[in-house]
């Protein structure tokens, strides 16, 4: 018998659904909190946009001008990045290229290396006064200036390299959960390989490509730091320097404004463009498609996942490496940082068990009452997501500067980004282990006479355990990596990792940004690192 | 005319150690239906890859439609250049495309006017006319079934593949496309090979069969052969219940606990013989005292299926009419009514 595929099975079972007041009050009360944490800022912001007689010292011209340069910006990168991802996905998980394990294994670094510190490897390289320039001038005897990092389209290139493993793990889950029968049955009925790759695996990937697609979109039309750094007008960099150098707080509101509403417009669109063909091809064959041989573009292929690799991770490692100078060097930096070490670690240690705590009592919450009420929860959550972290920093400066002043300016805001930004992902994390416990385990439970306090506690909870681990890991990663909503939030005095890496590049001090730069890959590489190797012995 | 033909095909897969396929030949005649039938991992599916094309055999040749297509030191013809239609077990249905479209797949050389008329055409034989601008997903099992066999005989093959193709559906809506399926076979002329593990559905279906076991050939033989003179206690067993009775031959005779037989292959006197006895060629007639006693009785609908027990241990099967009741523990008499006397050596 064909196995079939979990999703359709697991949804066609009735969930069971909350009973009494209690549990009804409950659900209401999150879906109060939550919405009391997201919504106000960007309410408050988007009547201090609204209030504007003006667009103050924003004219609508420079505006047009802006928004065209962040959508162009924000579409050429996520190209770029689908151009590395494709070709890269296709040759580790369909064809016989060598090292095509490790390759696929090095190909999701780049998602541990932030823009920020990608943008930092690539100006000590690339910049004015950047190793190659020196070392070229010095070849040929003139100081001229011959390659240049900074501006549109380094910026275009730095966001593409470091964004395209969102594609590159869709893309390679696709190819892997594709039957390979359907290929076969386009090659029965006379198409070629290259026939069935334009006319059936093409058109079958594109939901995967769109969807990484979009968060590679999403990223690029958000990120502040490494488009600052490269010192490329766009929103965010405009948003931060109104606010910063102008202390223009309208024209920065009315910035932030259209760039959400530039955002929202983006996700509503993905929505309508997916439509119908929600294809559900995940069938439940277990046979692997046979690799494609390459023949004598075995090596060719070779160089060119090699050229993407050393691009994205050999090459910025490399440099950061060779920044930061000797162990000595080394020590000294953490020894004279070591403050904000522990001011990273503990404000993303507490958002994370926040996140987990929130994360379980939502996600649970949204599931069993699904409906509007459910939906509204995680919808909800997800909305801190979408906002750019340089928005959200501006919107609580607003918001608590008016109605709650005693409480800018403190690390509580900054917890409070946090958690805004990230408890999404805590959120889905609960919502997709627990879509994928089946409902009979609760009802064989119950029928066994457990109460529904017992059924969390002995079924839900141990299986659930690893899910928290991951979920909590994952929360603390990126709230070690926030710099965007971190610089305009951080009390004066409190700097993060993150902060120390952006003012020592600023400042050119290439050295010190390597180090921290090292340390903080170190340190989010390393709960990501054990949560996959847990995960592949099954522990998780 | 034989349209195909496999000869001494042997196929090893990458890291296996033993081969998948050894040393095996088949024909298909035109317009006939042959059935591969065996256990699961018996190779019967990398038959089926072989004609198509996905599978390279190391050594042997394969004949489609008079032309060499794979062996005597050619390159092999890949799966578009051969002409075959393949119906998938999972169907394998384009989830991108609509119903029309899947259908329409293979018919781009034809034109857009002549390909319009074979899809609707191909769609009425499979009765899914209206279901046009589905896709695969909104359709039920049975109608995707359908879909993946129209999308097959659009372009009109030289022979249509079937890898098990009922095995996914219900087990009431099996037996209906069954029919369907040999009724649009019959009546497009069309040549077919079914793989399958269900020996009712190989007889209901097949012209031929050939019974697989661990990549070997068991047999090769029309139906009705199969069933009743199998050539291995393999096939015996596999496409029926069989009981093995053990025999002595004496002065040209077999002699057994339930009487004497002709021995019809001449085994050497003295040998230690089994006979195959089918459970519809014993009929139990109550005794006493009697040769046997009743110890089971199974109520399978159409029948009643006994197990009754001789003096030396051992078991053998009779089934008798569905109204027919014994009580367990009644003695009877055994009466042998064998039209095939099958006979193996003892093991």
């Amino acid at each position: 018998m064909k196995e079939a595929p979990a999703l359709a099975f697991y949804g066609a079972l009735p969930t069971a659904q909350p009973s009494g007041w209690v549990a009804k009050a409950g659900v209401i009360g999150l879906l109060a909190a939550v919405g009391l944490l997201v919504l106000p800022p960007l309410v408050h912001l988007t009547a201090t946009a609204v209030r504007l007689e003006t667009l103050g010292s924003v004219s609508g011209s420079s505006l047009a001008l802006l928004a065209g340069k962040s959508l162009s910006l924000a579409g050429l990168s996520t190209l770029w990045a689908m151009a590395l991802a494709l070709p890269l996905a296709w040759l580790v998980v369909r064809t016989d290229l060598p090292f095509r394990n490790v390759g696929r294994w090095l190909a999701v670094i780049p998602l541990a290396i932030p823009s920020y510190i990608g943008a930092l490897t690539y100006i000590t390289l690339l910049g004015p006064v950047g190793t190659v320039n020196s070392w070229l001038a010095g070849w040929t005897g003139m100081p001229h200036q011959w390659v240049n990092i900074y501006g549109f389209w380094g910026g275009v290139f730095i966001l593409g390299l470091f964004t395209y493993p969102y594609i590159f793990l869709l893309v390679c889950g696709a190819l892997d959960t594709t039957n390979p029968a359907i290929e076969e049955s386009a090659r029965t009925l006379g198409e070629n390989s290259l026939g069935v790759f334009r006319r059936v695996t093409l058109p079958m990937l594109r939901p995967s490509i769109l969807a990484g697609g979009l968060l590679a979109f999403l990223y690029a039309l958000s990120d502040f730091g490494s488009l600052s750094l490269l010192r490329v007008h766009v929103f965010t960099t405009e948003i931060y320097h109104q606010l910063n150098t102008r202390f223009d707080q309208s024209a920065a509101a009315m910035l932030s404004f259209v760039l959400v509403l530039m955002t929202i417009g983006v996700l509503v669109g993905q929505r309508t463009m997916l439509g119908r063909r929600a294809y559900v091809t995940v069938t439940g064959t277990a046979r692997v498609a046979r690799p494609v041989s390459l023949g004598r573009w075995r090596w060719p292929a070779c160089a060119l996942a090699g050229g993407i690799l050393g691009l994205s991770v050999f090459l910025p490692l490399g440099v950061l490496i060779a920044q930061a100078g000797s162990p000595g060097q080394f020590a000294e930096v953490i020894r004279d940082q070591w403050g904000f070490f522990r001011n990273s670690l503990w404000t993303a240690g507490l958002a994370a068990t926040l996140a987990m705590i929130l994360g379980l009592l939502i996600g649970y919450a949204a599931l069993r009452a699904r409906g509007r009420v459910g939906a509204g929860l995680s919808g909800t959550v997800q909305i801190g997501y979408a906002i750019p972290g340089t928005v959200l920093g501006l919107s609580l400066i607003l918001l608590y500067n008016t109605y709650l002043p005693w409480l800018y300016g403190t690390v509580g805001v900054l917890v409070l980004a946090y958690l805004i930004r990230f408890l999404t992902q805590s959120v889905q994390g609960v919502e997709a282990a627990l879509g994928g416990i089946n409902p009979h385990l609760e009802e064989a439970a119950r029928s066994l006479a457990a109460s529904p306090g017992t059924v969390l506690r002995r079924i839900l909870a141990p299986l659930l355990r690893p899910t928290l681990f991951a979920v909590w890991a994952l929360v603390f990663i990126s709230a070690m990596k926030e710099l965007d909503a971190t610089l305009l939030l951080r009390p004066a005095g409190f700097d993060t990792l993150p902060v120390r890496i952006y003012i020592h590049t600023v400042e050119a001090e290439y050295a010190k940004a390597a180090v921290l730069s090292l340390i903080l890959i170190t340190l989010t590489a390393l709960p990501w690192l054990v949560v996959t190797r847990l995960r592949e012995k099954k522990i998780l | 005319m034989t349209l195909i033909e496999l000869s001494h095909i042997s196929l090893t897969y990458p890291n296996a150690a033993t081969p998948a396929l050894y040393d095996l030949s088949l024909r298909v005649e035109e317009g006939a239906t042959l059935s591969i039938l065996g256990p699961s991992g018996c190779g019967k599916t990398t038959v089926l890859r072989t004609i198509a094309g996905f599978e390279h055999p190391q050594s042997g040749q394969v004949l489609i439609a008079g032309r060499q297509v794979c062996g005597g030191g050619i390159r092999c013809v890949p799966p578009e250049e051969r002409g075959v239609g393949k119906v998938f077990q999972d169907y394998a249905l384009f989830p991108h495309l609509t119903v029309w479209q899947n259908v329409a797949f293979g018919l781009r050389r034809e034109g857009k006017p002549a390909a319009d008329r074979t899809v609707a055409e191909t769609l009425g034989l499979v009765g899914l006319g209206g279901l046009e601008d589905r896709y695969p997903h909104e359709l039920s099992g049975g109608q995707q079934q359908r879909v993946a066999i129209a999308r097959a005989l659009a372009p009109k093959p030289i022979v249509l593949l079937l890898d098990e193709p009922f095995s996914n559906l219900d087990p009431d809506m099996r037996g209906q496309m069954r029919e369907e399926v040999q009724e649009i076979l019959r009546r497009t002329g069309t040549t077919a090979v079914v793989v399958t593990h269900d020996h009712d559905e190989a007889f209901a279906m097949a012209d031929r069969i050939a019974v697989l076991n661990g990549g070997r050939l068991e047999q090769f033989d029309n139906p009705e052969s199969i069933y009743h003179t199998p050539s291995t206690p393999f096939v015996a067993t596999f496409v029926g219940q069989a009981d093995f009775l053990l025999g002595r031959v004496e002065d040209g005779k077999i002699h057994t606990e339930l009487g004497i037989f002709p021995n019809v292959n001449n085994h050497p006197p003295g040998t230690a013989v089994e006979i195959m006895i089918r459970p519809d060629d014993i009929h139990i007639v109550p005794a006493s005292p009697g040769g046997a006693q009743i110890v089971g009785r199974q109520f399978r609908g159409s029948e009643n299926l006994y197990t009754t027990l001789l003096p030396s241990g051992q078991h053998l099967h009779s089934s008798e009419s569905s109204t027919t009741v014994y009580p367990i523990g009644t003695t009877v008499d055994l009466k042998v009514v064998a039209t095939h006397i099958v006979l193996f050596p003892a093991p």
